[in-house]
């Protein structure tokens, strides 16, 4: 049986590789992380030493279960807590943080029950280190942009100097946070020498990249060996320049199939079983000049952003290692 | 050196008097002249110099315009001659993991559905496209009553075609139809006085009288769609009956309401899911339009809808199709 963790609203790719499965004949559990916390769906009984976790009154069969999909868990969500009328908002961040504990030491019980079990992919592996992943994509002999990690105005005027055209990123995964009427986000910035001026002398250690001038990106899928790429045109659009995630609505990036050579393949299939990972989103540039620079690596990748425009049927792809996984 | 590719989502057709490009990803074609649809095809992946050589000097100019119109529209771009081989064309294969992906449910004044049935059944086989369809008026709070059964379920995209009545949109507003159950679609009011749209186009009136399932199949230009799914459903399959299930009006089990025969009856206990298991339902999911007389020949063919219920013969053009693409003219 494979079991899928997600959320309770996902994205169609989730919905689309369980139609798969069961397409398949093949059972499966769907554990939702946002619904697993809801008052009333979860309940954990020790009988002596056998542990019983029920969810909406379903025992979970951790025998039957070979197969784990971790899709995704939970969004931190407390809006039940400010709803609260009762509360006293100051200590609602003491609270939030003391629930955020308890929450993890939920989800690490039953992550503990299921470790034996083949994840796609274990969420100790999904957290990799965006610089450690520069490292080793060098390693293997993948191009990477000249990077710099710096906490001072001096330094990064000195980055600056050598690169002339650089951009800032987060060292994290990028944030998104919401008020009334803007969406924020974190993603890549150009920084001009007039923003740098404009930085106090010491800053929170930050992430720096030679900018690569793209003749286009590429976006590969890999899963199991295989590396399923896309190329993005964006560069006739200002909007989308840095980062095409500043999407543009009127005249999407064009989304066509690629192929990328295979020296490069096998590079990236030797980087991705180094950092022991089975699946990933990769982000690469092509650059004027005609090289492939490497970027980073999501482990949580989107995959239905490039199964759907080169029509790859990459939902089925998952399925069927999951079902493969899950039955050997 | 380099040469002119077309980005794979933008897919060049031939007709018999016109030839268009299809973009899948931008919903849109236009029509190109002859000689450049000969340019993408025959002559794709060549030099621009060598290209020149299969026409007169005095065409250069014009096959020059034309790249550069393409370019400036974003229909491709200019491709180094070794990196051909890295951009694949679109795969044109069509999977699906639903044995029925749509359902059309019909009711008229005499109806008797067991709505709770019909929806569990279609839930169970992941159906994911519903289009509900009332010929006699259906008061939003009826209608309500019948969509109350489609929650927390697979159902994606909920199409409702109701007739109209004076105070419909009051009752819409009141009942708060679009954020109670917020995978509908668009509602489509028929009989209407009027031809408008409001809320964000999700409520449509129209003119156009509905009074049975036969008031179904028109071709129009405004229907067409583009994008991959149809495209590619259209390679191999009927872009209107493949995967579809039809309840008509008295509960009768149908590939398409406006057929003769039917393969059971909700109503009287037959099971969606047998039925369209046979291997009879699904007869005329395999026609597509480049076996159907007339249509193979039309440049619109992958991406028109198609109707199989008023043809003279099953391999015939739809009846309510006005188009004749041996003079490239609606008629
Ligand atoms: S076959 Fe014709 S009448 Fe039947 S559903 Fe399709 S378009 Fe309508
Ligand atoms: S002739 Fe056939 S293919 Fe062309 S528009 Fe009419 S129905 Fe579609």
């Amino acid at each position: 049986m494979i079991l899928i963790i997600s959320k309770e609203h996902t994205e169609l790719s989730t919905e689309e590789v369980i139609d798969w499965i069961d397409f398949f004949g093949k059972d499966f559990i769907r554990i939702n992380g946002d619904e697993f916390f809801k008052k009333g769906n979860v309940e954990i009984t020790l009988n002596n030493s056998e542990l019983v976790i029920k969810y909406k009154d379903i025992e979970i069969p951790f025998g039957k279960i070979n197969s784990v999909w971790f899709r995704r868990w939970w969004d931190r969500d407390f809006h039940d807590l400010y709803d609260n009328k009762n509360i006293n908002y100051s200590i609602v961040d003491q609270l939030i943080f003391h629930q955020s504990g308890n929450i993890v030491s939920l989800r690490d019980l039953l992550f503990k029950y299921l470790d034996k079990k083949k994840w796609l992919s274990h969420p100790s592996k999904i957290a990799i280190n965006k610089i450690h992943v520069l490292v080793e994509a060098s390693k293997v002999g993948l191009n990477i942009p000249e990077t710099k990690i710096c906490s001072t105005k001096k330094e990064l005027i000195d980055f600056f100097n050598i690169h002339k055209k650089i951009i800032s990123k987060d060292l994290n995964d990028p944030i998104f946070f919401f008020d009334e009427q803007y969406c924020y986000t974190s993603i890549t910035n150009a920084i001009s020498r007039q923003k740098i001026l404009n930085l106090p002398d010491e800053f929170f250690p930050s992430f720096f990249q030679k900018l690569v001038e793209k003749k286009f990106e590429i976006r590969v899928f890999y899963l199991n060996k295989k590396c399923y790429s896309m190329a993005i045109f964006s560069q006739s659009d200002k909007q989308t320049k840095i980062d095409f995630r500043n999407y543009n609505e009127d005249k999407p990036n064009r989304f066509v199939p690629y192929k990328l050579p295979r020296d490069i393949e096998k590079k990236i299939i030797q980087l991705m079983q180094n950092l022991d990972l089975t699946t990933g989103s990769i982000d690469m540039i092509k650059n004027k000049t005609g090289d492939y620079i490497f970027l980073e690596i999501n482990p949580v990748g989107q995959f239905g952003m490039v199964s759907k425009p080169c029509n790859y049927y990459l939902e089925k792809e998952v399925a069927e290692y999951l079902i493969s996984q899950d039955n050997g | 050196m380099v040469v002119f590719k077309l980005f794979a989502c933008c897919i060049p057709v031939k007709g018999f008097a016109n030839y268009i490009i299809c973009d899948l990803q931008r919903a849109a074609f236009i029509n190109i002249p002859e000689v450049l649809y000969e340019i993408l095809t025959v002559h794709k992946n060549k030099e621009i110099s060598k290209i020149k050589h299969n026409y007169n000097k005095e065409n250069y100019r014009f096959i020059d315009e034309y790249f550069e119109y393409l370019e400036n529209n974003e229909y491709g771009f200019w491709c180094d001659i070794d990196e051909i081989k890295n951009f694949p064309d679109l795969n044109l294969k069509f999977e699906s993991s639903e044995l029925i992906n749509n359902a059309i449910i019909d009711i008229d004044k005499n109806s008797k559905h067991d709505y709770g049935k019909i929806f569990n059944e279609l839930n169970e086989l992941r159906c994911k496209f519903i289009e509900i369809r009332s010929f006699d008026i259906l008061r939003i709070c009826d209608l309500c009553e019948i969509l109350y059964h489609t929650n927390s379920k697979i159902f994606r995209n909920i199409d409702i075609i109701i007739k109209y009545y004076r105070d419909i949109e009051n009752d819409i507003n009141e009942n708060k139809l679009f954020s109670k159950f917020t995978n509908i679609n668009a509602v489509s009011i028929h009989s209407s006085p009027k031809n408008e749209k409001s809320f964000n186009g999700k409520l449509v009136y129209s003119k156009k009288v509905i009074k049975t399932c036969n008031d179904c199949g028109e071709i129009d230009i405004d229907k067409f769609t583009l994008n991959i799914d149809t495209f590619t459903e259209a390679q191999h399959f009927n872009t209107c009956l493949n995967k579809k299930v039809s309840i008509d009006s008295n509960g009768n089990i149908k590939n398409c309401p406006a057929f003769n025969y039917s393969y059971g009856n909700v109503n009287e206990g037959d099971s969606i899911r047998n039925v369209v298991r046979s291997q009879e339902f699904s007869r005329y999911w395999p026609i597509t339009k480049d076996q159907i007389q007339t249509c193979k020949d039309c440049e619109y063919r992958y991406i028109c809808s198609d109707c199989r219920a008023f043809v003279d013969s099953i391999f015939d053009k739809p009846k309510k199709c006005n188009y004749n693409p041996y003079t490239g003219k609606w008629e």
